[in-house]
């Protein structure tokens, strides 16, 4: 009964042509579902190489070569005009079967290195994983069932989808020292970090998210914190930024070029001393004319001098300028007058000799004109630098600084402290205070001012502060608007987060159980992490987690030369040019054997790395190619990197097909109708053998006839 | 004369150029307001005036090499989605842009691309009053630049890029818009675009792309730098025998020629306009003749230019063409079938024409044969398709003489070049008619190989579109055997030559995607759905086993009609609907 079932099956099914057919249909209409509409594979939290490796295509794929060999075997004979359809049905086999192979072994990602860099190592395209960062050791723990395009977590009542073996009890391993000066030897996380048991579970999920603190109140708290709220400015949005000093991650933020911090103190005479330190953050000793005196300058105002016939105005202030020697300085620029002349004049802070400029000399710069030797040798000005409070700002050009105390629930004190602008000082009380901000100009913009008249209205904007008290910080996961949400970033997958729950018990046998948010991280070894830490209570070093995509070990060390951006001819310097190609060379080194060899890898010219001779048929070979470049500079190549399992059998099923149809379509009807004339002319050769045909024609009659 | 003498005569015809040049370019770009004029009598210099000597001067633009005319065309269209404007050729609006801008910042020209986005503009408070503005916004699509630059539109448009990834895209595409605008206005800093226009070829350069093009404003620079030295407390012993390093005589010319144009212009002298034109464009060509483009290549581009890049005069011919075909058809008149022929085969060679000369001309600009290949873009894929199939189609009527192929021929070039003709000025984008340098990535034999392949696929698919229309429309109204086999017969030639060019053309992708993405097959939607066209076609053969007479050829009409629309979504549709690697495809 079976094997008669199993006959009927194939003489009246995966013989049928209609069923080929239909098995066509249906594979091009799954994957024209899968590629057009984005949305129903990512209801099935399928990318596009899970959809297109999934069980449906797959078994419609096998159905499809067994009809073609059934079909083949039973209905197409094995002669001389069919050689084309056997040709494109074991093509098609054949390409089908290293398609299979090749999407189940395929592996593909990319890394980046910096000019003079090596690699051992890449990021995977698609797969993802958990690192954890704890002594100065990573490890990563493979997170292979974790979704990609939805939302998970308690909140959305949701969170039971990710209640699955692979995203729970994750048990990392980390390097342990067990002595001193010893090897690291792999160990449970929870013995590295010693702790008696930890265990690591993702409990939320977020494809396209931001990490944001936020404030909330609780009464056993004694801390204090703000909510600040700016409005648009420039190219940036109206925002809110939580500013809560007692929380180190959490007390500054930025507005524009303008930086803000909570600083919790103790009482109000350390604010009154960073308002002091404020004012003399630059000093300028001066000794002139038997004069000896030191003084506190502040940029954009006069000096106050006292000297009879000597004037001087501080015009700018550059916290990181490159000095001649390659160090980093801080530079004060000033207007000098004298009774005899007037000139700019150049400090370093620490350096005894000033730099000065002549002014109003032909030929000469905006600065002036460059001396080599003091203008005015007689006038000694030693500048120092001195901020112990780090009242100025680090990538901003200003800084407020907002002081709290214990004490006073209701006040707050906001130092302001400009590069280039002199400091200020603004008292806020109540619940909801205003912070009027100025905008500053950068150094070159206030240079620009003084030197051409042109002072420019410095504008303002105001900063609503929320004070908050009894507050604790807390961390959400921001979702961000459908329509706010950039394909590029959601597509690299760089905005998603976890949310991470660590449990277990501390050293003491003390349970623990705490959930941190970790957001994704394109390259978890060589970038700075944030966010993510784990505050165990009696852990020995402190820990952090991250998401990131999962890395695998290079075939070979690959080590970057040299990398070239070529623009297109006729660029202007001050404009981004147009590239016509990114070059990378390369030193590939075999880990094994030690060989080496060095290639170029450009756009369209990828270099392929077989680590043995027959690496290529049996798809152990990789490519490495030309993926992203520095778009500011030539410091870093990216190159992307895959392997290629079945590619041979693909172009060999390729060649296939392609011969097959060119002979099916255009070599058959030739053959079919030489055959036809064969038989004829054999017909007509029996006929006449038989005496029943006309007489064959011979020399030109024959030739006529033909 | 002694050295001493001529030194002196050399110092006093330099001075006396530096001055002129300087006094007026000064006054060029000082006064800001030039005299308003009747729109009748703009119409009437504007329809007079000529410009062919500017049109065809060279500019560098976007490292590319190109003739102002195109320079014109290429910005106007940007600003506006137009190719002239009331009328007006893009060249005299854009100089009268330059020299006249009080007359364009209140027009509403910046055109509004993102039309969803044209909805927002009902809302702004600035129109709250104006219901009939904010109508006419909706309705056009257009803006001034004045508007735009409203404090308070500004401020709202600040809020609404906060709501939507896609508004902030569509305000970022007209602040570009804007930007270019206010360039050609001179906005806000006085320095129009027509002066800072790189006009001037490159000294100690090995050929024009190879190094930056000078503007002008370059010569003014450097005069103005010479003559503060010379009016100094110091001035220098010896004065320099060069303006920005090209001879005076030059310099002067071109700074004096673009202070003559300008009074000219603002005053409608139609002599003295063509008199400074023809000055500027003689001295910029002498400014380095060895690599300044030949005139017959700049000529060449403004020509094309003019004749709509040669789309429509082939699309006239494929037109007449195609409706004496069908007239041979159903008269079955020999001369008529001849005159198809004919007009079919004059079409190909225009349009063989337009890619030769676009050929030529991207090679001029970006000095490489192989690279210049125009199959870079949809208007050069869809001009480059439509002449393979058109080829192939003419051959095979050549052969078989049915007057089948050849209307299938004359239709499907005629269609697509009014497609690429057309597509531009209705949805408002550039589909890459414009000559400029290509992403690297492009630059390869892999999309010369493929590209052709897949386009000319492609066309071979639309024929067999046509013959399945036609088989259908047969079959529906007469039925008559013969008629009916042979347009199938025809259809079957087309579809098999479609089905292994497509497949060939698709493994060659592979192969190029597996050297430049490092994989042969992504799953990219344009791979996919040309996988899914070529299933189509791999359908339509199966079927024809297992069917017989004209159920056979029907569906197979039918399905030539299915195949042609999975094509065209996947040609168009793919670039518009879905997110994928191909977009410049």
């Amino acid at each position: 009964m079976f094997l008669r079932s199993v006959d009927w099956l194939f003489r009246h099914t995966l013989s049928s042509v209609p069923f080929g057919i239909a098995l066509l249909v249906g594979i091009a209409g799954y994957i024209a579902v899968g590629s057009g509409l984005a949305s129903v594979r990512e209801y099935f939290e399928l990318d596009e190489m899970g959809f297109f490796n999934a069980l449906p295509l797959k078994l419609m794929m096998f159905l499809l070569v067994v009809t073609l060999i059934t079909v083949t075997i039973q209905r197409i004979p094995f002669t001389p005009p069919r050689y084309g359809v056997w040709m494109v049905h074991t093509g098609i086999v054949t390409l089908i079967a290293g398609a299979a192979y090749h999407y189940n072994k395929k592996v593909e990602g990319a890394i980046l290195i910096p000019v003079d860099g090596a690699a051992t190592r890449f990021y995977d395209r698609w797969d993802r994983a958990l690192y954890l960062q704890a002594g100065g050791y990573v490890t990563r723990v493979p997170l292979t069932a974790l979704p990609r395009f939805h939302a998970y977590s308690d909140e959305l009542k949701n969170a039971d989808y990710l209640d699955r073996s692979e995203l729970r009890d994750l048990s990392p391993v980390l390097a342990k020292v067990s002595q001193p000066g010893a090897q690291p030897m792999p160990a449970p996380a929870a013995e590295a970090l010693g702790l008696k048991e930890l265990r690591l579970a993702i409990t939320g999920y977020w494809p396209y998210a931001e990490v944001r603190t936020r404030l909330v109140q609780d009464a056993s708290s004694n801390d204090v914190g703000f909510i600040a709220r700016m409005p648009a400015h420039g190219d940036d949005a109206a925002n809110e930024s939580v500013l809560f000093g007692a929380e180190l991650r959490s007390r500054q933020a930025m507005w524009g070029a303008v930086e803000f911090e909570h600083r919790p103190v103790a009482d109000q005479a350390a604010i009154n001393a960073a308002i002091d330190a404020s004012k003399s953050i630059h000093r300028i000793a001066i000794k002139v004319a038997g004069i000896d005196k030191t003084v506190a300058v502040q940029v954009g105002q006069p000096v106050d001098l006292a000297i009879p016939g000597y004037a001087m105005q501080i015009e700018s202030f550059e916290p990181n300028f490159p000095a001649m020697d390659g160090t980093r300085v801080q530079l004060l620029t000033m207007m000098v007058q004298t009774p005899t002349q007037r000139f700019r004049r150049q400090v370093i802070s620490g350096r005894d000799k000033p730099t000065d400029w002549k002014l109003g000399e032909l030929g000469s710069g905006p600065m002036g004109k460059r001396q080599t030797e003091p203008l005015d040798p007689a006038l000694i000005t030693t500048y120092t630098f001195s901020d112990p409070f780090i009242l100025l700002p680090r990538n901003g050009l200003a800084k407020h600084t907002i002081f709290t105390t214990p004490n006073e629930s209701a006040k707050a004190t906001v130092v302001g402290v400009s590069l280039n602008e002199p400091p200020s000082v603004q008292t806020l009380e109540g619940a909801t205070s205003v912070l009027s901000v100025a905008h500053p100009q950068s150094g070159e913009d206030v240079l620009t001012a003084v030197m051409t008249g042109r002072t420019q209205a410095s504008h303002a904007d105001d900063v609503t502060l929320l004070r908050v008290d009894h507050a604790k910080a807390e961390q959400i996961a921001d979702v961000t608007p459908k329509a706010m949400r950039n394909r590029d970033e959601g597509q690299s997958g760089r905005k998603q987060v976890v949310r991470v729950r660590a449990e277990g018990r501390d050293a003491n046998d003390k349970p623990f159980k705490l959930e941190v948010l970790a957001p994704f991280s394109e390259r978890p070894f060589e970038s700075p992490w944030q966010g993510g830490l784990l505050n165990i209570p009696g852990m020995s070093t402190v820990a952090q987690v991250q998401l990131g995509n999962d890395w695998r070990r290079l075939p070979a060390r690959i080590k970057l030369d040299k990398f070239e951006a070529e623009a297109y001819g006729g660029f202007e310097a001050t404009s981004v040019p147009m590239l016509r190609d990114f070059r990378s060379t390369i030193t590939i080194t075999d880990l094994e054997t030690g060989k080496s060899q060095t290639d170029v890898v450009f756009l369209n010219s990828p270099v392929k790395y077989d680590p043995s001779p027959l690496s290529m048929v049996f798809g152990k070979s990789w490519i490495f190619f030309q993926s992203g470049w520095d778009n500011e500079g030539q410091r870093f190549t990216v190159l992307g990197i895959g392997n290629r399992p079945g590619v041979f059998a693909m172009t060999a099923g390729c060649s296939l097909i392609i011969v097959g149809i060119f002979y099916a379509f255009y070599i058959k009807p030739l053959i079919i109708k030489r055959m036809k004339k064969n038989a004829l002319k054999k017909a007509q050769a029996t006929e006449h053998a038989n005496g029943s045909g006309p007489k064959p024609k011979r020399g030109r009659a024959a030739l006529t006839a033909r | 004369m002694s050295a001493k003498t001529t030194d002196g005569f050399c110092k006093k015809v330099v001075m006396r150029r530096l001055l002129v040049s300087i006094c007026a370019f000064l006054f060029l770009v000082t006064s800001a307001r030039g005299a308003d004029s009747t729109s009748a009598a703009d119409d009437a210099f504007a329809k007079t005036v000529d410009l062919d000597a500017i049109r065809s001067i060279s500019v560098q633009h976007n490292q590319t090499i190109k003739t102002f005319d195109t320079y014109a065309r290429d910005v106007l269209f940007a600003v506006t989605a137009k190719s002239t404007l009331d009328g007006k050729s893009a060249a005299f609006v854009v100089i009268d842009m330059a020299l006249r801008p009080e007359q364009y910042g209140n027009r509403n020209l910046i055109y509004i691309r993102n039309k969803p986005f044209r909805a927002d503009f009902a809302s702004l408070s600035v129109l709250k009053d104006k219901s009939a503005d904010a109508d006419r916004i909706v309705k056009e699509g257009t803006i001034s630049l004045a508007f735009w630059l409203d404090p308070h539109v500004q401020a709202e448009m600040q809020k609404i890029m906060s709501t939507a990834m896609v508004k902030a895209d569509a305000i970022q595409q007209i602040n570009g818009q804007a930007a270019q605008l206010a360039q050609l206005l001179g906005f806000p800093s006085g320095e129009r675009a027509i002066y800072r226009l790189a006009i001037l070829p490159p000294l100690n350069s090995p050929d024009a792309n190879a190094k930056p093009w000078l503007s002008p404003q370059a010569l003014f620079d450097d005069a103005a730098k010479t003559m503060a030295q010379m009016t100094g407390s110091t001035p220098p012993a010896t004065l320099p025998t060069t303006i920005a390093g090209y001879a005076p005589r030059i310099a002067g010319d071109v700074l004096e020629s673009l202070g003559d144009l300008r009074e000219a212009w603002l005053a409608q002298d139609l002599a003295k306009t063509q008199l400074a034109t023809t000055k500027l464009a003689a001295a910029v060509q002498e400014a380095n003749p060895a690599i300044y483009p030949s005139k017959t290549k700049r000529s060449f581009e403004v020509l094309y230019n003019s004749l709509y890049r040669l789309t429509m005069p082939a699309v006239a011919f494929y037109f007449v063409g195609f409706v004496l075909f069908l007239l041979a058809w159903k008269t079955d008149i020999s001369w008529l079938y001849r005159s198809a022929v004919g007009f079919t085969i004059g079409g190909w060679l225009v349009h063989l024409s337009g890619i030769a000369i676009r050929w030529w001309l991207i090679e001029k600009s970006v000095g490489n044969w192989l690279d210049a290949i125009p199959i870079k873009n949809q208007f050069e894929s869809v001009l480059m398709s439509a002449f393979s199939g058109v080829t192939v189609a003419l051959l095979l009527e050549r052969w078989k003489r049915f007057g089948i192929f050849g209307a299938a021929a004359a239709f499907i070039g005629m269609l697509s070049l009014v497609a690429i003709a057309s597509a531009p000025y209705i949805t408002g984008r550039d589909i890459g008619g414009e000559i400029k340098q290509h992403a690297g990535i492009l630059m390869t034999y892999w999309l010369y190989v493929h590209v052709t392949l897949v386009t000319a696929s492609y066309a071979l698919i639309g024929m067999t579109f046509v013959m399945g229309v036609w088989y259908i429309v047969q079959y529906l109204s007469n039925r008559d055997a013969d008629v009916l086999k042979t347009i199938d017969d025809c259809n079957l030639i087309m579809l098999q030559l479609a089905f292994w060019i497509l497949g060939i053309g698709i493994i060659t992708g592979a192969l190029w995607a597996d050297v430049s993405w490092g994989r042969p097959w992504g799953w990219d939607p344009k791979e996919t759905f040309a996988l899914i066209t070529w299933i189509v076609y791999l359908v339509i053969i199966h079927v024809r086993f297992i069917t017989s007479g004209q159920q056979r050829a029907l569906i197979t009409g039918i399905l030539s009609v299915v195949g042609f629309a999975v094509m065209l979504f996947n040609w168009w549709g793919v670039n518009f609907f879905l997110v994928g690697l191909h977009s410049y495809a």
